[in-house]
């Protein structure tokens, strides 16, 4: 069941209905459960044992923990808790590490062996990946730490546990939830509320924009040209603006995933948290990762940065630990050599950033330009996509080697393909890159805009006939230019992989 | 204070349902636009030919799949024995799509006879050709046996396709043109080929010798047992509405499992209906002067020339079994030479042009 899909709408709309015909938070905490579990059935029926597992764990250690004890405000974890944390969190992790990181680190350690010349080899162990087992691993760590760290109560209810881990608008690609932020909301009586719904539709449609109108036709070029790279290599216009079609799309894809699960979760009266804010709008790398995935950059600063130290440390122990950070935000995206480069790239990003600062600061005041103009501005957004952009397309290629042949090939400016769309065989016709093209700019125009002023909030004070042609001029331009049906193949959200 | 709670209710009630309604309207008027024409000169499923039949006005009604709309020709029929028909057959389509084409077309017409084509009994319940059955089922007429043909006779992932003109031809927008919104029109003409496709460029057909290979018996037994379901359904309202069921097949080229497959269907109907009776044109000598050089473009259809051959062989069965009146002379019926003449014209123009439609 694709989240594009009518079966999917009507799924949700079910669930709503049944939702809010239901009297008592019990009986809508268990019809959700349902939901969430026909959903991800439907999703990864081989592996929701996992699932299962994982919540199971959860809901044990997560009493047990604060049954030993958790910490005081500000004080240490005392050690007995810390050994049942350690435990807790090596069941999880290593459910993760089990089906997403064995085949890879047999892969890798084969690969020593052979250097080494020994004929002896790991067996490797290829297993199809539960869907989002990342994002609810995570979300089952934070919580477990959070009670640990006294910040958070050890839920009680097993069921509502349940859906903390499971709640289907967020169970196959986050946001990555908070204990303290999502299960105080599922233990809440929710009534229903016509400004709610409207604004969670709107949400929604917004997303099926971004998905079906910009993310998937731009897929079909990307996958064109990375799944061949050596056919393009003399083009080198067409090869960045191939990166520069990736980086939309996978801002376009990963935020209308968000939009819709954010939107299907206020149906039920639901906040789930932000994950974007406008990325390529940031001046700098470290604002960028402030601005992308914002629920899984903010779990690696709370989870991992913070107890390494953080920013209190010496300058190199700092730089390490921004490495290690982005080496397990690599890995986490994937197991493979491209990820973890991705990864490396965005944390060396961030350090020579850091390391230059003085000296951009000295170059800004000897030349007089003012820090905050908007030509500065503008060439430090610029340049701050060019380099996210570069380190995409490491993200993007299918191996290491794909990315280092795409990369020097960039710089082939000569004719290109690019400026004769009508001759190029990249999957789409003229008529359908050019409905692409101004839906991305009009996305985009209008997320700028949002940075200003509400634009929903906006459009609730037209007059009922500007509302209504917005609404039935998004519905109609979603189905009829969308990419879905059986002229196109539609595609999963990228993060559902991960 | 509460009745102004429950007047602003009402009124965001009345409006969320007057913006659905708008919503469909919409989406339903766009998918009518965005649909593909289907003309009375289309491979099939031409139900805006059909719907526009006088009521009551054919004493024989064709079903099936290609087979039935290459092979069958209402303008022989009625030149033959003066038997006005119509062929209502979809491209590949399933029995059980059948089965509800025949409800539909009961509603405006009754004829004595409806003579089922049977090739498509060898279709297996799980394979659809997605692009062909939504065309079967997206041109029926909004009825209740569409939406049951779109949910009864469908896999249900791809339900939404056969039913939601929208979904399966939205992707058409870069070639719409001015005419496609004047939905009044853009399915008009050929209506005088009663549902016949002529084809007009034979290819010839190996004459193997027929065998049938008994791995390909086992599986087509398989599907017999699904499309036995539908054809007792369709002999069952034949029955109930007093009308006589021809089960048939058109000739095709050597080799086929089609007779083997329509002698155990048939002998299983004639057991259990009284109005059911078999005609195999299939079999080699059925139709005379049939050629497998000249008489096909491929091992299952007809051109024009075979179907003409055929059908003459059809109207003679169906005058001489059925007792079926010759309708030539009946002032009601006097479009129909009409039509004959136009046909004659349509297969003259596709005879010339240099490639098949």
């Amino acid at each position: 069941m694709q989240f594009t899909s009518v079966e999917y709408l009507a799924f949700l709309a079910l669930s709503v209905m049944v939702y809010f015909a239901l009297p008592g938070t019990k009986s809508r905490t268990i019809w959700l459960l349902i939901a969430s579990y026909v959903f991800y059935i439907s999703l990864s029926a081989r592996w929701t044992l996992a699932l299962f597992g994982i919540t199971a764990v959860g809901y044990v250690f997560g009493l047990l923990i604060e049954r030993s004890g958790p910490a005081s405000r500000g004080a240490a974890i005392p050690r007995r808790t810390r050994r049942l944390l350690a435990v807790g969190i090596i069941l999880v992790a290593g459910t993760l590490f089990f089906f997403k990181y064995a085949a890879f680190s047999a892969t890798l350690l084969n690969g020593a062996l052979s250097l080494v010349g020994t004929s002896a080899r790991t067996p490797v162990l290829t297993l199809a990946l539960p869907i989002g087992i990342s994002f609810w691993t995570f979300q089952s760590i934070a919580y477990l730490v959070d009670i640990a760290r006294g910040k958070l109560v050890a839920e009680r209810n097993p069921l509502r546990f349940a859906l903390f881990v499971s709640f289907f608008p967020q169970v196959a690609a986050g946001p990555i939830a908070r204990g303290g932020h999502l299960l105080p909301q599922l233990a809440e009586k929710h009534s229903f509320s016509y400004e709610r719904m409207r604004s969670a539709l709107l949400l929604m449609a917004w997303g099926f924009l971004k998905k079906l109108l910009i993310a998937d036709p731009l897929g079909v070029m990307v996958r064109t040209v990375f799944d061949k790279p050596h056919a393009f290599g003399s083009d080198g216009v067409l090869l960045i603006g191939a990166a520069v079609a990736f980086s939309i799309q996978i801002y376009c894809d990963f935020s209308a995933y968000t939009d819709l699960a954010r939107g299907a979760a206020r149906l039920f009266g639901v906040d789930l948290m932000k994950n974007f804010d406008r990325p390529y709008a940031a001046r700098s790398i470290k604002e960028f990762w402030r601005r992308w995935h914002m629920t899984l950059m903010a779990w690696l600063k709370d989870y991992i940065y913070i107890p390494l130290g953080g920013s209190r440390v010496a300058a190199w122990r700092r730089y390490a630990n921004i490495l290690a950070v982005f080496l397990l935000s690599g890995l986490w995206h994937g197991a493979g050599l491209t990820f973890v480069v991705w990864g490396l790239l965005n944390g060396l990003y961030q350090i020579l950033g850091d390391v230059l600062a003085p000296a951009r600061a000295k170059a800004l005041a000897a030349f007089r330009i003012d820090r905050d103009g908007h030509v500065h501005r503008t060439l430090q957004t610029l340049t701050t996509f060019s380099l996210i952009t570069i380190a995409w397309v490491f993200f993007r290629a299918n191996t290491l080697g794909d990315a280092l042949y795409i990369l020097p090939r960039m710089l082939n400016f000569g004719p290109s393909a690019l400026w004769h769309p009508g001759t190029l065989e990249l999957g789409l016709s003229v008529p359908q890159m050019q409905v692409t093209a101004i839906a991305t700019v009009i996305v985009f125009s209008a997320e700028w805009l949002s940075a200003r002023v509400s634009l929903p909030a906006l459009l609730y004070r037209q007059p009922l006939v500007v509302r209504w042609f917005v609404y039935e001029f998004t519905i109609l331009a979603i189905a009829i230019f969308g990419y879905y049906g059986p002229m196109f193949s539609a595609a999963d959200f990228a993060y559902f992989k991960f | 204070m509460t009745s102004v709670t429950h007047t602003g209710r009402f009124r965001r009630l009345a409006a969320s349902v007057a913006f659905c309604l708008l919503t469909a309207a919409l989406l339903t008027y766009t998918g009518d636009v965005l649909k593909p024409p289907r003309t009375g000169a289309s491979n099939g499923a031409i139900w805006s030919t059909f719907t526009k039949l006088e009521p009551d006005s054919i004493d024989v009604l064709f079903l099936g799949n290609s087979h039935t709309f290459t092979g069958v020709d209402p303008a022989t029929l009625w030149r033959t024995s003066g038997i006005p028909s119509f062929v209502n057959a979809g491209p590949t389509q399933k029995l059980a799509v059948t089965n509800y084409y025949l409800r539909e077309s009961l509603r405006s017409q009754h004829p004595s006879v409806v003579a089922v084509e049977m090739s498509s009994l060898s279709y297996p319940r799980l394979k659809f050709d997605q692009a062909f059955h939504d065309i079967n089922i997206n041109y029926m007429p909004w009825s209740a046996e569409k939406i049951a043909a779109g949910i009864m006779a469908t896999p249900l992932n791809e339900s939404v396709g056969a039913l939601l003109d929208l979904w399966t031809y939205h992707g058409r927008w870069p070639d719409i043109r001015r005419s496609d919104f004047n939905l009044l029109e853009k399915d008009r003409g050929g209506e005088y080929l009663n549902g016949f496709s002529p084809r007009t460029k034979p290819k010839a057909v190996p004459e193997t010798p027929h065998t049938i290979a008994p791995d390909a018996i086992a599986k087509t037994n398989r599907s017999l047992e699904y499309n036995l379901e539908s054809l007792r359904q369709i002999a069952a309202t034949c029955d109930e509405r007093g009308i006589e069921l021809l089960l048939f097949l058109t000739p095709t080229g050597p080799p086929n499992d089609y007779s083997y497959q329509l002698g155990r269907v048939g002998a299983t109907l004639m057991a259990e209906f009284d109005n059911v009776h078999v005609l195999d044109l299939s079999e080699p000598g059925a139709v005379p002067g049939l050629s497998y050089t000249d008489d096909f473009f491929d091992g299952g259809h007809l051109v024009y020339t075979g179907a003409e051959k055929s059908s003459a062989v059809l109207a003679k069965y169906l005058a001489d079994t059925y007792g079926l009146k010759d309708r030539r002379g009946d002032s009601a019926y006097a479009n129909w030479s009409e039509a004959v003449e136009l046909r004659d014209a349509f297969v003259q123009r596709h005879k010339e042009a240099p490639k098949e439609k």
